[in-house]
């Protein structure tokens, strides 16, 4: 008999395996990731001050654009396939296992563009100091993101209406998101403030990793009965 | 207190992703196993799926893949304290699959397990506790296994 | 005491007692209310005769939120205890409130409009406002988003559950964001303290807006409660062999 967090780590590995069976997906989302980036000093021109003024803001919309739809589809397939009426039977706690796979949503989704986030700093015209702290401020909000997508993915399992639904819903919930990681990477470059907004985004962070498991537990079962 | 089940739902439960081998693995896991691979083959072999651990699941045929998802039941032979939850285990299945299942589900009473089975009509199920839900006003037989049509 | 309530028939006996009282109220305060907001209170010293407008735009801003806190009481009740009638209740209450919400943003932009020359100005408050109508308009989406009538009534309401819980943190990170960029709050009326002449006719246009509300409210829940019966009884006529549902 297994103990209880490794059911969990079986089903954060398990999908981690899945994800590197369709790797076009995470390209797809750091594609999409670049587009926005790009596409914004094409429409805006090239004044460097301008860019490097509202760079942090780009990159944090980017963020939410590129990894927020793809958070519809975290349980249609278990869903489909009958694997998630197992979970709910599962020996391990439901929220436990609801918070595996949105850590491996994580892993899937926001790692690959935290990645790429400093390439596209540079070309925004963002300087190398506190890129660091950036990729930081942007690993806890997108665990901030995935949980709030895994929260209104589970809401809206089984809904006959899609995509603009669930951007509607968690618009809401990931603005203070929004808020707080754009102004505490605007603090890190102009040598603001920088802790005091970490601070906030490490409380919005914990607040969500109470919340968030939960929630999305009951929501599965409210769709599964 | 947690959850002892072992549900053998209308669905499969095999993910779709994966090939049988490694489609099993993971609902047993799910359920809080860590079975060998030795044993994982054994359970494959006792519904004559063992040749195909290696398909992918979308290619097997609905007959292979409830095979597949009823497999998962040899794996329990070590815990009959769980309860088995059935929704029409023996829907469809040929006379040498519903066999084996009878003789897993009677090993598993006989070990003192209990199982909960939905069903219609007559099932061939030759253990000899059942309770059957729809024929209580009529004979009762004390038991443990409740058959509800 | 709630299971006294909960039934359907009994709430239909009691709201038809409420119900002619609220009416009432609602039209007296809402007269009176409305003769106080344009005749009988002073103009502002800055704002001249546009001020009135917020005799409408801070009750309807107060009723708004007011609707949501009320609707997320619903939910928890619906959640926790399974009354059917909290379901309800909370659907109920959820178009009335957005409109609130609506009425918020729409007369700010009125108000706004000849002070500084625009038609929206992303002010803290009427930015909370926005968000607040989208989170009715995400409660409205998923109840009503599933084949199935009511199988979105348990989803809607941890909806409501976990709107609420956000409430705060947006409120803050708005007003946050807003300090940082803005400087102080725009839409200030009559200084740091509201003249006691203006607070009458604010509080009687709430009472009247609070009237309002309950009327609707009550009309839409027997509404809602009379189409889940015609819902059941379609049900019942297509299959006659399954007896009582």
């Amino acid at each position: 008999m297994t103990t209880i967090l490794s059911i969990p780590m079986m089903l954060f590995v398990h999908d981690l395996r899945a994800a590197c069976r369709y790797p076009g997906d995470m390209l797809a989302s750091v594609m999409f990731f670049v587009m926005i980036t790009t596409l914004v000093p094409l429409g805006l021109g090239p004044d460097q001050a301008l860019l490097a003024q509202i760079a942090p803001a780009i990159i944090w919309i980017a963020v939410m654009l590129a990894s927020l739809p793809q958070m519809d589809r975290l349980y249609t397939r278990e869903a489909r396939d009958g694997v998630l009426e197992q979970m709910l039977v599962s020996p391990a706690p439901v929220p436990l296992l609801m918070l595996a796979k949105a850590l491996a949503a994580w892993v899937i989704i926001i790692l690959p563009l935290i990645l790429s986030a400093p390439v596209l700093a540079v070309m925004l015209g963002l300087s190398i100091n506190g890129l660091l702290a950036i990729v930081a401020f942007l690993g806890l909000g997108g665990l901030c993101l995935v949980l709030i997508g895994s929260m209104a993915a589970g809401l809206t399992l089984g809904s006959r209406r899609s995509g603009v639904f669930i951007a509607l819903i968690v618009l809401p919930l990931a603005m203070p998101v929004l808020i707080f990681g754009v102004m505490a990477t605007t603090a890190v470059l102009t040598g603001g403030d920088a802790i005091g907004h970490l601070m906030l985004l490490a409380a919005l962070t914990l607040i969500l990793l109470v919340l968030a498991p939960p929630v999305s537990a009951a929501a599965i079962r409210f769709a599964e009965e | 207190m947690m959850r002892q089940l072992v549900l053998i739902g209308h669905r499969n439960a095999n993910a779709e992703s994966l090939d049988a081998y490694h489609a099993l693995a993971m609902t047993a896991g799910l359920a809080g196993l860590a079975p060998s691979a030795d044993h994982i083959m054994m359970a494959l072999e006792t519904f004559a799926m063992a040749g195909l651990a290696k398909r992918q699941i979308s290619h097997l045929s609905a007959g292979q893949q409830r095979r597949l998802a009823l497999a998962r039941l040899a794996l329990f032979t070590a815990e009959p304290h769980r309860l088995w939850l059935m929704d029409e285990p023996f829907n469809a299945l040929d006379d040498d699959a519903a066999s084996t299942l009878n003789h897993l589900l009677n090993h598993h009473l006989e070990s003192g397990g209990a199982a909960v089975i939905s069903g219609h009509g007559a099932m061939p199920i030759t253990a000899n506790q059942t309770l059957h839900l729809d024929q209580l006003k009529g004979q009762t037989q004390s038991g443990k296994k409740e058959d509800r049509s | 005491m709630f299971d006294y309530l909960a039934n359907p028939t009994r709430f239909r006996a009691i709201t038809a007692v409420i119900f002619p009282v609220a009416v009432a109220v609602t039209v007296a305060a809402l007269l009176y209310g409305l003769y106080l907001a344009f005749f009988a209170s002073p103009a502002d010293y800055q704002q001249g005769e546009t001020v009135r407008i917020m005799y409408i735009h801070v009750p309807a801003a107060w009723m708004a939120l007011l609707a949501y806190l009320a609707m997320a009481v619903a939910a928890i009740f619906y959640l926790v205890w399974r009354h059917p009638l909290a379901d309800i209740g909370a659907r109920a209450m959820a178009v009335p409130g957005a409109s609130f919400a609506l009425i918020t943003l729409l007369t700010g932009s009125f108000w706004g409009r000849p002070m500084w020359g625009t038609w929206w100005v992303w002010d803290a408050r009427l930015t909370s406002m926005l968000i607040l109508f989208f989170l009715y308009l995400g409660y409205i989406a998923l109840a009503d988003g599933f084949e199935r009538p009511e199988r979105g009534s348990k989803p809607a309401s941890l909806l409501l559950v976990v709107g609420v819980i956000n409430l705060p943190i947006i409120k803050f990170s708005v007003d946050w964001w807003n300090t940082l960029h803005q400087g102080s709050s725009v839409l200030r009326f009559g200084g740091p303290s509201i003249d006691p002449a203006m607070l009458l006719p604010l509080l009687v246009m709430a009472l009247a807006m609070l009237g309002w509300f309950i009327c609707v409210s009550i009309l839409r829940m027997n509404t809602l409660l009379a189409q889940r019966r015609l819902n059941v009884l379609e049900i019942r006529e297509q299959s006659p062999q399954r007896g009582k549902v």
